[in-house]
């Protein structure tokens, strides 16, 4: 084993959370000597499949949301994946392993819980009160929005002011203004997304010449992912990131971490002392190292959430945009996104217009998928659909969580299963939004509306695994994310949510790791 | 395999209309041949074709046969061969929805989505008009 020279504070994860905070802590804090620890390599804009005609099916393989997937297609991949057992869970988990982590393939949607989000048990009597709230984290919001740039328009009823975008919205196309009419004539609320897209150069980075596929990844880089924003920043105020280097253990001694076990991609195990340890691996990731080196408490892997999808595809005569346009962001609807008693169910869905996707994707997600009825409905579809997807809140259960395996995986860690069944809650909220869906596209005028209820092929948001809380029995931090039962091991990512609202995480997860850089700034230097 | 077996295989999943091309026209069986002859999972693609031949009573009777008992041939191994059928069919539409003659049959483009990207009309913020009028959601 090599001993490396001791640093003050060791991240664990360059994805999201592990650059937002590095590059912040670097900042508030110069002096420290700060290290990043990725399991994954950097990937290059330029090998991005697409430029290459055969870009639909990269999908299939490399490109793959799932890591399983990836893993299934046998090549070396670009993501450093690890095998997640997912046969006990309702919803099959996404990530990407690498510098960027999910941010890589992610859609970019970019927004923010609402302030309710912070405050379920006070207002509505389920989940937890975040230990701090929406106010609270205003500034850091909008610290991460001008790092990573964000498109939209201020003004949004459905949230407090929030400053003006970086950027005017990405273009609605005619898919979105097509079911913008439909929630117009239903009296719902809707609003162009906030997206960490570029819709005019920002920032080094160009604008989106809306190619589509945003979930293989970003050519231009008119997407943020934080391999391009965050990183650069950070390398050069000093941070060290040693890709390809595998964490296998928090190494703790009486109460108190000393530092992190790793691999480098030679095989040569790496013992690096540090006087603060911050995980930040995902919901998934995270959960695996605290269990391995067991640390957190009792707690860690409970409380897994992911946010069900679900939605409704509706089928146009008229011609509307085809595989054109940023994959996951047009607009949004939060009509019901807070709690109305006579719905039968407490919390709410977001609707969420996408884009169409590629001929090869709906082609395999379609009903019917060989003979002559399949290519009908292949030539009704293409160019004239429109997906509104119904994202759901899914509250803390003890019981959904991560748990490792007797077994040791290639990358010296113990494995990991998934257990997480869907509550009869999720599952009426998730109805109750295929419903509204399904009548916003008929309204908007589908000749034909197709119910998707329940997509269990879209756990992208892996939350609550090592969730802030005050009893260490329930919560595994505090509020500043350090570990109950040992203060140096600090949590910075998704994994601290104690409730996951009903939007996409990405915005929230920059902002609380700023937070959390900041909370550990003060200590430091005061 | 003959040619005729593997073309007839594909048309049957992937028949022509009168906009689409078939799958053989569209050169899906040519690639579902070379991937025979070359990839390294061709044994199990290999079993679930040998085993449409065996229901549809050989290749050739097969390849006769009308398209009713084609589609219920296949049918009937879609059911037994689960896995293996899944794997022609992402093989068979893989090919088939990046052929140029597809797309452009759709009225798409053939060529990858950058560095071109496509144009979309700028964000109109007067179709917010309605949707601006609304009073506070968020509590």
């Amino acid at each position: 084993m090599v001993r490396n020279d001791p640093v003050d504070v060791v991240v664990v994860g360059a994805g999201m959370a592990g650059a937002a905070f590095s590059k912040r802590l670097s900042e508030r804090a110069p002096r420290l000597r700060i290290l990043c620890l990725e399991r994954g390599d950097w990937v290059r804009p330029d090998g991005m499949p697409a430029t290459r005609r055969d870009w639909q099916r990269a999908g299939l393989g490399a490109w793959a949301l799932s890591p399983n997937e990836r893993l299934a297609h046998g090549e070396p991949g670009l993501s450093a994946d690890y095998p997640i057992d997912d046969t006990s869970s309702a919803i099959k988990p996404l990530m990407w392993n690498g510098v960027g982590g999910s941010t890589i393939n992610w859609g970019a949607h970019f927004p923010r819980l609402h302030p309710s989000d912070f405050r379920t048990r006070t207002l509505d009597g389920v989940g937890d009160d975040w230990p701090f709230s929406y106010f609270d984290l205003e500034p850091y919001h909008d610290a991460n929005d001008a790092e990573m740039g964000v498109s939209g328009l201020a003004g949004d009823p459905a949230y407090p002011p929030k400053p003006a975008r970086s950027m005017p919205p990405l273009p609605l196309g005619r898919l979105g203004e097509t079911v913008a009419r439909g929630f117009d004539a239903l009296g719902w609320h809707w609003w162009p997304v906030d997206a960490a897209i570029n819709s005019m150069p920002y920032d080094g980075r160009r604008a989106c010449n809306h190619c589509g596929p945003c979930l293989i990844g970003c050519v231009r880089q008119a997407k943020a992912s934080v391999d391009a924003t965050y990183w650069p920043k950070a390398l050069r105020n000093g941070v060290e990131l040693r890709p390809r280097s595998v964490t296998t253990e928090i190494v703790v001694q009486t109460g108190r971490a000393t530092g992190v076990r790793y691999d480098d991609d030679a095989g040569v195990e790496h013992e690096q002392p540090a006087g603060w340890i911050v995980v930040a691996g995902n919901g998934i990731g995270t959960a695996r190292l605290l269990l391995a080196s067991g640390v957190g408490g009792e707690a860690v892997g409970r409380n897994l959430m992911f946010h069900p999808v679900a939605g409704a595809m509706g089928v146009f005569a008229e011609e509307l945009d085809g595989p054109a346009g940023p994959a996951a962001v047009s607009i949004y609807s939060h009509e019901f996104y807070e709690t109305d008693p006579s719905r039968g169910f407490v919390r709410g869905v977001q609707l969420q217009v996408a884009r169409e996707p590629s001929l090869l994707t709906q082609a395999l997600s379609a009903p019917l998928r060989w003979g002559r009825d399949a290519q009908q409905l292949r030539r009704r579809l293409f160019r004239h659909s429109a997906f509104v997807g119904v994202l759901v809140e899914d509250l803390p259960e003890r019981d959904n969580r991560i748990v490792l395996v007797d077994h040791v995986e290639t990358d010296r860690l113990p494995g990991v299963r998934v257990e997480y069944r869907l509550s009869e809650d999720s599952q009426r909220r998730i109805q109750f939004g295929v419903e509204r869906a399904s009548e916003a596209l008929r309204e908007a005028g589908a000749e034909l509306v197709i119910p998707l209820p329940h997509l269990p092929e879209a756990g992208w948001h892996l939350l609550g695994t090592a969730r802030m809380g005050t009893d260490p029995r329930t919560s595994v931090t505090d509020a500043r994310g350090r570990c109950h039962d040992v203060p140096n091991v600090i949590v910075a990512d998704g994994s601290l949510f104690p409730t996951g609202g009903a939007v996409n995480p990405g915005s929230t997860i920059g902002a609380l790791a700023l937070k959390v850089a900041d909370d550990l700034a003060r200590e430091v230097v005061g | 395999m003959t040619e005729a077996f593997l073309s007839t295989v594909v048309d049957t999943l992937l028949p022509a209309d009168d906009v689409l091309p078939s799958g053989s026209a569209a050169g899906v069986s040519q690639a579902l041949a070379e991937y025979l002859r070359v990839h390294r999972d061709r044994e199990s693609l290999g079993r679930v074709l040998a085993a449409i031949a065996a229901r549809g009573g050989g290749e050739a009777a097969f390849v006769a046969a009308d398209e009713a008992a084609r589609v219920a041939t296949m049918q009937a191994i879609e059911g037994e061969a689960g896995a293996a059928f899944e794997q022609l069919i992402v093989l068979v539409l893989a090919d088939y929805c990046e052929a140029e003659r597809v797309l452009h049959a759709l009225g798409w483009r053939a060529d990858p989505p950058q560095p071109r990207g496509f144009e979309l009309a700028s964000f109109d913020e007067a179709l917010l008009a309605k949707a601006k009028r609304r009073a506070r959601l968020w509590r």
